[in-house]
C-alpha cells in the first residue's frame, strides 16, 4: 500500500485567491512540492486527526508548518489552535498564523494558545509575496524540529 | 421726718427710743431686756420677711424697718446691677447724694470702668471695700463679718490715711455731715450681693451691739433676697419652658404605660402641647387611652408600642422614622423615660417628605433602569461597530489583496505580452489597490482611538518628541532636515495615543517641506492657565488659511494625491485623540509660508 505523501505545508485557507497566491509563490522557491491545502477548520483537524480526534494513536501527518487562517468556516483559526496546541501529539508542530486581522485581542489569544508566529497579511502583493517566501524558507529550511516528532514519519524507501 | 430722728439732736443713741434698751452704754442689769428686745426686733424682722412675697417690697419694707428701727437719718441698700452695685432702695439722703453716690466702679478720665488684675471692676469708697470683702478686722472699724462702722467720720478721716482705709474714699459722708455710718454687707456666705448703709449726722449713733444686731437682720434679708433671686430664676426659666412647649413645632407626648404583665398593652396622655393636635388632629386626649382615641392602634401599629415599653423598661432613649397605619402619616419620633412606667414622645410629621423620598427613590430606579437599557443599547453598538471594523479590517482587504495579486501576477507572468499602456493600467490597478489598503488601515486606526481603554501616565514629552522625529526623519532619505527642540513640557494621558499625535504631526511636517532644500521643523510648549500648549511649526508649503476649516475633518485633503501622498486621516486622528484627552488643536499658517500646529493637554493645575 503506498504511504500518503508527506505533507510539510497545511495551508488552512478558505480564501482561494489568497491560497493561490501564496501557493504560487511557494512553488516559485521550489517549496510547495509537499503542500496540502484545506478549506476549513473542520478539514484541518480531520486531516490530522482523523475521523474521531478521541481516538487516540498515531497521527496521520506531522507537517513541518502549520499556515493558519483565522476566519474560517466551521471550525474557526483560534479553535483549530486550541485544539492542536492541547494535544501533546501535535503540540510540537509549528503553527503559524495568517490573517488579515491584526485585532489586538486576537493576537493575544493566538499567544495564549500557543501559537508559534503571528503574521498579518499585507494587502501589497509584493510585500505578501515576499512573506510567504520568507516563511516557507524559515519555516522549512531554516527550522530545526526535535528529534522525535521528525522520526516516525521520515519515509524509507521500501525496497 | 422718720419718728425715731425727732429725738435725737444731741447725737445720743441711747435717746432713741428703740435702740436706747439696746444700747452699749446701759449697766448690766439692762443685758437681759436687751437681748430680749433684740428678740423681739429680730421677730418683728423675720414677719417682715415672711410677710414680703416679692424681693422689690421686701426690701423696701426691710429699709423702711431699718430707718425706724435704728433712728439714723438715712437708710439705703446697694444691689448688683450688671457691674455695678447702685442703690436700690434709699430713705432720708438728700436728693444730690444717691444721685452722685450711685455708682461704686471707678472709672478713668475716658469714663471706662478701672479693672484690677482679674478683670474685676474697681470699685471706690468704703462701700466699694465691704461689697469686695476688702477688709482688715484688726481695724478697728471693721466687723469680723466685714462691716464698716464708725461713729465719727471727721475724726476718722484725721486720724487714718487713705491707706488704712483700704481704698481711695470720697468723703461725701462726711460731706454731707454723717458722722455716724454704718456700712453692713448683705452676702450669702461668700457671695456678697449688696449692703445696707445706716447713716446719722450725729456722732456715737451705733455700738459693736447694735451692729451685731443690724449684721444678724442683714443676714435675714441676703438669705431672703437670695431666696427671691432663686424663685425669680426658677419662674423665669419655667415661663421659658413653658413657652417653648407651647410654641415648639413638634408635638409632645407625655405619657403613662400601661402594662398587660411584662407586655406594654396601652399608655394614657397625661399632657400634649398644641403641636400635638395640630399634628394629630387628635382632639382632647389628655386623660384619655390611645387605644380609645386611636381606636384599633393596637393592631395595625403593635410595633410601636413595642418601643415605648422599650424605653420605659431599658430606660434607653430612641429616635426612629416610622409610618403610623392606624394614622396613615410618617412620624419622626424621639422617645425618653423622664420617670419610671412614664415616656415622653416628641415628634414631627413628615408625610410630605417621606412622599417625596419615595418620589425620588421611584425616579431614581427608572433613571437607573432607564441608564442601564442606554448602556446596553450602547454595548450593543458598539459591539455592531466591532464587529463592523472587525469584518473591514479582515474582509475588504482579502479582496483588495486578490485585486493587487492578480494584477502583480499579470505584470509579472504576462509582461511580454502586455504593451505599454496595458503594463502602465496595471501599474494603476496595483497602486489605487495599495492606497485603498492604505485608507482601511487608516480607517481602523481612526475608529481604534474612539474605543478602548485610555491609560493616564506621565509622559516625557521631549523624550518622545525626539525618538518619533528619529523615526520618521529616517523613512525620508537624502533629505536635509533641521529640528530645533524646545523644552516640552511633560504632561500626563495614553503614551501610545500621544506618541502618534507626534508621530503624525512630525511626519505631516516632514512630508510638507518636502519642496523646500532645507526643512526646518521647530517644537515648544508654552503653559497657559490649566493647559499645556504645544507648537510644531515648519517652514513647509503652508496652507490657504481659507480652508483651515477643513484640515482636520476626516477623508480632508488641501492638496492633491499627486502633490502630496495622504488619506485625509492623519489631521482627524490627531484631534480625535488630543479631544479625548480633554484638549484641543488648532492650524495656523499661509500658503508657502509654513504652518504652525497647536495642540493643548491639561496640566493638572485647576
Amino acid at each position: 500500500m503506498t504511504k500518503p505523501i508527506e505533507v510539510e505545508i497545511l495551508l488552512v485557507e478558505d480564501n482561494p485567491h489568497d491560497a493561490e497566491l501564496m501557493t504560487r509563490e511557494l512553488k516559485k522557491r521550489n517549496l510547495a512540492n509537499n503542500l496540502v491545502w484545506v478549506k476549513d477548520g473542520a478539514a484541518a483537524l480531520d486531516l490530522l486527526f482523523g475521523a474521531d480526534p478521541q481516538a487516540g494513536g498515531e497521527i496521520s501527518h506531522r507537517p513541518k508548518v502549520i499556515l493558519l487562517d483565522l476566519k474560517l468556516p466551521k471550525v474557526d483559526g483560534l479553535e483549530v489552535l486550541r485544539q492542536l496546541k492541547a494535544d501533546p501529539r501535535t503540540r510540537k508542530i509549528p503553527v503559524v498564523v495568517l490573517t488579515s486581522s491584526r485585532e489586538e485581542q486576537d493576537l493575544v489569544r493566538s499567544y495564549e494558545l500557543g501559537v508559534n508566529s503571528y503574521i498579518v497579511k499585507p494587502v501589497s502583493f509584493d510585500k505578501f509575496s515576499e512573506a510567504v517566501a520568507h516563511l516557507g524558507l524559515y519555516w522549512l529550511l531554516l527550522n530545526q524540529r526535535p528529534e522525535a516528532t521528525a522520526s516516525p514519519q521520515n519515509p524509507r524507501p521500501t525496497g | 421726718m422718720s419718728p425715731v430722728s425727732k429725738p435725737t439732736n444731741d447725737g445720743s443713741f441711747k435717746e432713741a427710743p428703740v435702740a436706747a434698751q439696746a444700747g452699749p452704754s446701759q449697766p448690766q442689769a439692762g443685758e437681759a431686756s436687751r437681748i430680749a428686745h433684740e428678740a423681739e426686733i429680730t421677730i418683728q424682722f423675720l414677719r417682715l420677711v415672711n410677710e414680703n412675697t416679692g424681693a422689690r417690697d421686701l426690701i423696701r419694707a426691710a429699709t423702711a424697718f431699718f430707718h425706724q428701727q435704728s433712728g439714723c437719718d438715712a437708710v439705703g441698700v446697694r444691689l448688683r446691677d450688671g457691674e455695678d452695685y447702685p442703690y436700690f432702695e434709699a430713705r432720708g439722703f438728700p436728693s444730690g447724694f444717691v444721685q452722685a453716690e450711685n455708682q461704686l466702679c471707678a472709672r478713668d478720665p475716658a469714663g471706662e470702668i478701672k479693672r484690677d488684675g482679674q478683670g474685676h471692676p474697681v470699685l471706690d469708697c468704703m462701700c466699694g471695700n465691704v461689697i469686695c470683702g476688702r477688709f482688715d478686722p484688726a481695724k478697728p472699724f471693721f466687723t469680723a463679718q466685714g462691716s464698716f462702722w464708725t461713729n465719727g467720720t471727721t475724726q476718722l478721716l484725721a486720724a487714718t490715711t487713705e491707706a488704712d482705709r483700704q481704698a481711695r474714699t470720697r468723703n461725701r459722708c462726711n460731706g454731707e455731715g454723717y458722722e455716724s455710718v454704718a456700712l453692713i454687707p448683705l452676702r450669702l456666705g461668700e457671695q456678697r450681693f449688696g449692703l445696707l448703709q445706716l447713716n446719722a449726722r450725729r456722732t456715737g449713733a451705733f455700738s459693736p451691739e447694735v451692729i451685731s444686731l443690724w449684721e444678724r437682720l442683714g443676714g435675714h434679708l441676703a438669705v431672703a433676697l437670695a431666696k427671691f433671686r432663686a424663685d425669680e430664676a426658677l419662674h423665669e426659666s419655667e415661663a421659658r419652658f413653658r413657652s417653648l412647649f407651647e410654641n415648639m413645632q413638634e408635638g409632645f407626648a407625655y405619657c403613662r404605660m400601661l402594662f398587660e404583665g411584662d407586655r406594654p398593652c396601652d399608655f394614657i396622655y397625661l399632657h400634649v402641647n398644641d403641636a400635638f393636635e395640630r399634628l394629630t388632629g387628635l382632639k382632647n386626649v389628655i386623660g384619655r387611652r390611645v387605644t380609645e382615641v386611636i381606636p384599633g392602634i393596637r393592631n395595625t401599629d403593635a410595633e410601636l408600642f413595642e418601643i415605648y415599653g422599650r424605653v420605659v423598661a431599658t430606660g434607653q432613649p430612641e429616635k426612629f422614622e416610622r409610618y403610623v397605619q392606624a394614622l396613615k402619616m410618617w412620624f419622626s419620633i424621639s422617645v425618653y423615660c423622664p420617670a419610671p412606667e412614664h415616656f415622653v414622645a416628641v415628634f414631627d410629621v413628615i408625610t410630605a417628605r417621606k412622599e417625596v423620598e419615595e418620589r425620588i427613590r421611584q425616579f431614581n430606579l427608572e433613571l437607573e433602569e432607564r441608564v442601564h437599557q442606554r448602556t446596553a443599547q450602547l454595548e450593543a453598538a458598539n459591539k455592531e461597530l466591532e464587529a463592523f471594523s472587525y469584518s473591514v479590517s479582515h474582509d475588504l482587504r482579502a479582496p483588495l489583496r486578490a485585486v493587487d495579486g492578480f494584477a502583480g501576477i499579470l505584470a509579472e507572468d504576462y509582461a511580454g505580452r502586455l504593451d505599454e499602456e496595458g503594463q502602465r493600467v496595471v501599474g494603476v490597478i496595483r497602486h489605487e489597490a495599495t492606497r485603498m489598503g492604505q485608507l482601511i488601515d487608516d480607517l481602523l486606526a481612526f475608529s481604534r482611538v474612539g474605543r478602548g481603554p485610555m491609560r493616564s501616565e506621565e509622559i516625557d514629552l521631549a523624550s518622545l518628541a525626539r525618538t518619533v522625529f528619529e523615526e520618521c526623519a529616517a523613512g525620508a532619505v537624502g533629505r536635509r532636515i533641521q529640528l530645533k527642540l524646545n523644552p516640552l513640557l511633560p504632561a500626563r494621558g495614553d503614551p501610545s495615543l500621544i506618541r502618534q499625535v507626534l508621530a503624525n504631526l512630525l511626519s505631516n511636517a516632514i512630508k510638507y517641506t518636502g519642496p523646500r532644500t532645507e526643512a526646518e521643523i521647530e517644537l515648544g510648549s508654552r503653559v497657559e492657565g490649566n493647559e499645556n500648549i504645544y507648537w510644531i511649526k515648519d517652514n513647509g508649503v503652508g496652507f490657504d488659511p481659507r480652508y483651515v476649516g477643513k484640515l482636520f475633518g476626516i477623508f480632508q485633503r488641501l492638496h492633491t494625491e499627486d502633490q502630496f501622498k495622504g488619506t485625509g486621516v492623519g489631521l482627524a486622528l490627531i484631534q480625535r485623540i488630543v479631544v479625548r484627552h480633554g484638549g484641543r488643536v488648532w492650524a495656523e499658517g499661509k500658503l508657502n509660508e509654513g504652518a504652525v500646529f497647536s495642540f493643548t493637554l491639561r496640566n493638572g493645575k485647576e
